[in-house]
């Protein structure tokens, strides 16, 4: 039996996830509010539903109880929260994973048992992290001697 | 009372001009610019302008101190579902509310945790219900937390418990009646109480027996 996976919100970083996946033979169905969005996945022989994420007929409709792995990524935060959420405690699939832009709330569900990724949270380590370790530019002496 | 009030629409604004005038201590939270102006010229620095679904701008609400009180009043669901979680569990906020946009949500807030809600819609239909009551039968109220409800049941002329003392009815187990009303004066039903067409009858009852209290006091279709 194949693996099936569930990827609410179709965007730049959905579609990859969702793309990604098929190639690696995954089952995987798209939800999105946009139908525009299906042009993201190139030539795709998954599933897509139009809709929203905290719509129970839309999870329904995209077999969410049969996933063993939903993907959260839309724009909005607290949409996605709620739709992790209401899909971990629900259909209780082996992975859970929700993409949340605040690191303040992307703490605080972690801490609370959900599986979040804070892209600015990343973003703002790896930029600190390449400041700290790069060599010192060096002074190029200006004009010629 | 200190509590924090997060969406300034026409709700948030006018429970907190209520609880001011209670002499309660508010912070009123809306992150729309000219709605947060609007409501900076009304009320002075009850006003915050922000996101009350980011942490800092909770922070700077005083949700740390915290409050007694914290309403989840904005246009969006999943705003208000995220403030109360933020609230009840980040803050030990005692008591808090949240309000249910679209009623398809109510489940959502349910399963999350977040089990004080209003819903005018559910409300207004309730309303609606009382005035045209279906099948004889008006949810009043539902408490959630507790797992029951209030309902009030009309008793036709041919009902099977008209004429018939309380203690002589068959109700289902989970089910007991609370009062009756006849010629508009409530009495609390007794083992004694004799049941007349026409009569008002409020109930208590658990989920689930609505149609079994309704056979045993007002008969089938």
């Amino acid at each position: 039996m194949g693996m099936k996976a569930v990827v609410i919100g179709c965007g730049r970083t959905g579609s990859s996830v969702a793309t990604n996946l098929a190639a690696e033979g995954w089952d995987v169905t798209c939800i999105d509010e946009d139908e525009g969005a299906l042009a993201r996945l190139g030539e795709w022989r998954g599933g897509f539903v139009v809709g929203h994420g905290m719509d129970l007929v839309v999870l329904e409709k995209a077999e969410v109880a049969k996933a063993d792995a939903v993907v959260v990524s839309t724009d909005g935060d607290n949409s996605n929260l709620v739709s992790a959420q209401v899909v971990q405690r629900r259909y209780e699939p082996g992975c859970v994973v929700v993409r949340i832009l605040d690191p303040r709330r992307a703490a605080f569900y972690a801490e609370r048992g959900l599986r979040t990724v804070c892209p600015t949270q990343t973003a703002i380590a790896t930029l600190t992290e390449v400041v700290r370790n790069s060599e010192p530019t060096p002074v190029t002496a200006g004009g010629s001697s | 009372m200190y509590a924090i009030v997060a969406g300034g629409g026409k709700v948030g604004e006018s429970v907190t001009r209520s609880l001011l005038r209670m002499g309660h201590e508010v912070t009123l939270v809306e992150q729309r610019r000219d709605r947060f102006e609007h409501l900076e010229a009304e009320l002075g620095p009850v006003a915050l302008a922000g996101d009350a679904t980011e942490i800092h701008i909770l922070e700077r609400a005083g949700i740390a101190r915290p409050p007694e009180l914290v309403l989840a009043v904005t246009g969006d669901d999943e705003d208000n579902i995220v403030i109360a979680q933020i609230a009840q569990d980040g803050y030990q906020v005692p008591k808090v509310i949240a309000r249910v946009n679209d009623p398809r949500n109510q489940t959502h807030f349910d399963l999350l945790g977040v089990t004080q809600t209003v819903c005018a819609t559910s409300g207004l239909l309730g309303l609606v219900e009382h005035e045209v009551p279906e099948h004889g039968m008006v949810r009043l109220l539902e408490l959630r937390r507790e797992g029951l409800e209030v309902v009030e049941l009309q008793v036709p002329p041919e009902a099977p418990a008209a004429g018939k003392r309380v203690a002589g009815i068959a109700l289902p187990e989970d089910a007991r009646l609370v009062s009756v009303t006849r010629n508009g004066i409530a009495e609390l039903v007794g083992d004694g109480t004799v049941i007349r067409p026409g009569d008002q009858v409020v109930a208590v009852l658990k989920p689930g027996v609505e149609d079994r209290l309704r056979l045993a006091l007002i008969g089938g279709e």
